[in-house]
This record gives structure tokens, C-alpha cells and sequence, in this order.
């Protein structure tokens, strides 16, 4: 059973404006409530989805459902986790069915044999922070390890908090971190091989 | 040179995400600092994980291109700002209530078709009805429920008890058609009143609570 967190998040200022938006939103379907808490949440979740795909249509339509069901499911927040967390738990199941659809749409761009008319090519956020070699090891991994690592290392999650984000034991996403590391690596040490033999 | 990884060390390296997030209590923190002085293992594994993080959070001063401007105007009319409907918030307590939502049914059952023809022993043995909402937990002597066709008028009540020489316990169930009475009898007396019991047209049903009968 993936467990709850049970770190220090009830001092964040932060947490404690989120839970007084969600709760006007649960009790009073308060749309001003969702509107503030629109503008503190999306922005975040749209970045997370960023990093798994260049389609802004489809990282703003991803987000905007993330929000859709914050608002359906706000009374079921139980005030255990953060509550970003708790969105995230939102977000990990659309950043999944997101990772899906753009499968998808590659393998018809690559049927096809064309790049799709509607999507823009925007700069991939991995790229361009000046560690490709980083930013192609991790595009590597497979979409459920990916994910861990970037909760973990750009979120700045706990791993106990991914658990609860990814409903998962403790113990598959300490395994999921440690394989995806290990690829990384791997996949570095063989890009470094693969340099010198060139100079050589 | 390759540099082995002790089993403890692997402890630690699996604390170093949470430690440079600061997740960690101090006590394990102390813990992994003391391992970050003693291991090149985990001091190189500290590393990665630095440039790691690094090369991942320098995006987030990347803004998010593209998305539209209109932002919440977008899922505006997306939201539904009425009531949610019952089975939202009611389905958890569903199961707890079912029990209840049944007696009721068969309550009411009673109070809208009080001449519907029951068997009087079908529903003696029919756990639903006989279970009251504030059902004792048990019965010290023998007691009688006793659901009548009709409200009973209290002075018809008192006449009743004292023709038939029972003790009334409880009135329930609605306005008194349903009573408890102690019947603090033997076998056979027990059984010779239930006999007159059910011959009574004014009772539509007789449940013997405190006994095995």
C-alpha cells in the first residue's frame, strides 16, 4: 500500500492557502476560489507536463483536465497530504494517458510519413538547459521511471510522497529511482565510450 | 579505479534523493553526511545526483510557451457550479444504511397497506422487519413485539395490556401500533398466548424476542 505522507508540509504557507482554496471549492463551489487556485496550480502542472512532450495544445488541454478534476473531485481531498500532492496524483494519471496519446500521434506521423500541420515545433525544455547528454538519457527511460525522477528531482517530491503521488510501495519507487539512475548512467558511461573511441 | 558499493552505502545512496531534498530527519541526514565523509562511493554517487537535479530544475526557469492566454477563461464553463449530485457524497454510506433503508421500506409497506394480506410467521422469521432501528442489544426475559393493524389509542393500550395481564416495555415503530411487551412466562403459558395472540384480528404480527421459541 502506497503510505501517506507524514513529513512537515503542515507549515508551509503555501499548503495552508491551497487547502482553504480547495476547501471553498468543495463546500461552496466557489469558482474564485478555483480561479486563485487555477493560477497557483496550473502553471505547475503545465511545466510537469512540458517535460514529457513539445505539444502545447495537448500539455494546455492535459493541464486544464488536471484542473476539471480538482474542481469534481475537490471533497475528497482528506487533508493528509500536501495538497499539491494530491493534485499530482490528478496529474500523474493524465501525464500517462498525455504519454499515451502522443505515442500515438507519432506513430500516425510516422505511418503518415509527415509532421503534423497543428503542432509547433517549441524548443524541447530538456535541451536546452545545456545537458543533452542528460536530457537523452532521460528520454530514454520508460514513462513510469521518467516520472519518478522527475517528481523526485524537479519537483523536489519525497520519495514518501511519490509513493502516495504514484500510489505505490515505498519500495517500487525506491526500485523505479534506482533503475532509472542506473540507466541514466549507463546510458552516459556508454555516450562517454562512444566519444573517446571517435577522438581516438 | 571502481569503486564497490557497500551494502550499507546502498542504504545510503537510497537516502541521498530525500537528503537533497530535505526530506530527511536530522537523524538520518547526520547519517548520510557521516557516510558523504567516510565513502568515495556515495561521495561520487552525490555527484550524479547534484548534476542530475541540476540539469533537470534549470528548465523550470523555461516559461510554458504556447499555452493559451485566456487560461481559466478557458475551463470556465467547464465547471459546474451546482449542487453535486446525492450519489457524489451518499455512496459511501450507502452500504452502511442499506439495513436501514430496508426497515423502512417494509415500515412503510406497513403504514400505507395495513390490510396487505402477511403471513404472520413469514414475517416473524423475516430478520428485515423485526430488526428495530434501536434494536437492544439483547432481551434479560422474554418480550413479545407486537405490530397492531392500526394506531392504538393509549387508553385502547392500557385496556389491552390489562385484558391480555402483560407488562407494556416499549412502544415503537410508529404511533403506537408497535409495542414490546414482557411476557414472563413458561413454555407452555408462553405458547398458549401466542396462540390467542394471532387469533386477535387487530394484530397484523408477534415477534417472541428473549427466547429461543
Amino acid at each position: 500500500m502506497a503510505r501517506e505522507p507524514s513529513g512537515t508540509w503542515q507549515d508551509s504557507e503555501g499548503d495552508r492557502l491551497d487547502r482553504a482554496l480547495l476547501m471553498r471549492i468543495a463546500e461552496n463551489r466557489d469558482t474564485h476560489a478555483m480561479e486563485s487556485f487555477y493560477k497557483r496550480m496550473q502553471p505547475r502542472i503545465a511545466r510537469f507536463l512540458r517535460r514529457f512532450t513539445t505539444d502545447p495544445a495537448l500539455i494546455e488541454e492535459s493541464a486544464n483536465d488536471v484542473m476539471i478534476a480538482v474542481w469534481e473531485k475537490a471533497d475528497g481531498y482528506e487533508g493528509r497530504s500536501k495538497v499539491s500532492s494530491w493534485v499530482f496524483t490528478i496529474a500523474y494519471r493524465k501525464c500517462l494517458d498525455m504519454i499515451k496519446k502522443q505515442k500515438r500521434r507519432d506513430l500516425w506521423i510516422q505511418l503518415v510519413g509527415e509532421t503534423a500541420p497543428d503542432v509547433p515545433d517549441t524548443e524541447d525544455p530538456l535541451a536546452s538547459d545545456g545537458y543533452p547528454e542528460i536530457a537523452e538519457a532521460v528520454r530514454r527511460l520508460s514513462p513510469k521511471q521518467r516520472i519518478v525522477i522527475e517528481l523526485c528531482y524537479f519537483e523536489g517530491y519525497s520519495l514518501e510522497e511519490i509513493s502516495y503521488i504514484v500510489k505505490c510501495p515505498l519500495n517500487t519507487v525506491k526500485t523505479r529511482l534506482h533503475h532509472a539512475r542506473k540507466k541514466i548512467k549507463d546510458i552516459l558511461d556508454a555516450a562517454s565510450a562512444s566519444a573517446n573511441t571517435a577522438i581516438e | 579505479m571502481t569503486l564497490q558499493m557497500k551494502a550499507d552505502d546502498q542504504q545510503i545512496v537510497d537516502m541521498l534523493p530525500d537528503y537533497l531534498n530535505g526530506h530527511l530527519p536530522p537523524s538520518d541526514a547526520e547519517r548520510v553526511e557521516a557516510a558523504l565523509e567516510s565513502s568515495e562511493a556515495v561521495r561520487k554517487q552525490m555527484r550524479f545526483e547534484r548534476q542530475l537535479q541540476q540539469s533537470l530544475r534549470s528548465e523550470s526557469e523555461v516559461s510554458v510557451e504556447g499555452l493559451s492566454a485566456d487560461g481559466f477563461e478557458s475551463i470556465r464553463s467547464r465547471l459546474d457550479t451546482g449542487s453535486k449530485p446525492f450519489w457524489s457524497w451518499s455512496l459511501p454510506y450507502v452500504g452502511a444504511m442499506a439495513p436501514l433503508a430496508l426497515l423502512a421500506v417494509v415500515v412503510l409497506q406497513f403504514e400505507t397497506s395495513p390490510s396487505s394480506p402477511f403471513d404472520v410467521e413469514a414475517i416473524e422469521n423475516n430478520q428485515r422487519f423485526e430488526t428495530r432501528f434501536d434494536e437492544p442489544v439483547s432481551y434479560t426475559q422474554p418480550t413479545l413485539r407486537i405490530l397492531f393493524e392500526e394506531p392504538m389509542e393509549s387508553a385502547e393500550i392500557e385496556d389491552w395490556l390489562r385484558e391480555q395481564k402483560l407488562e407494556l416495555t416499549d412502544v415503537t415503530g410508529g404511533p403506537r401500533r408497535m409495542l414490546e411487551v414482557t411476557a414472563d412466562r413458561d413454555a407452555s403459558e408462553l405458547a398458549l398466548l401466542l396462540k390467542q395472540l394471532r387469533s386477535d384480528d387487530r394484530i397484523q404480527a408477534i415477534k417472541v424476542m428473549g427466547t429461543d421459541e
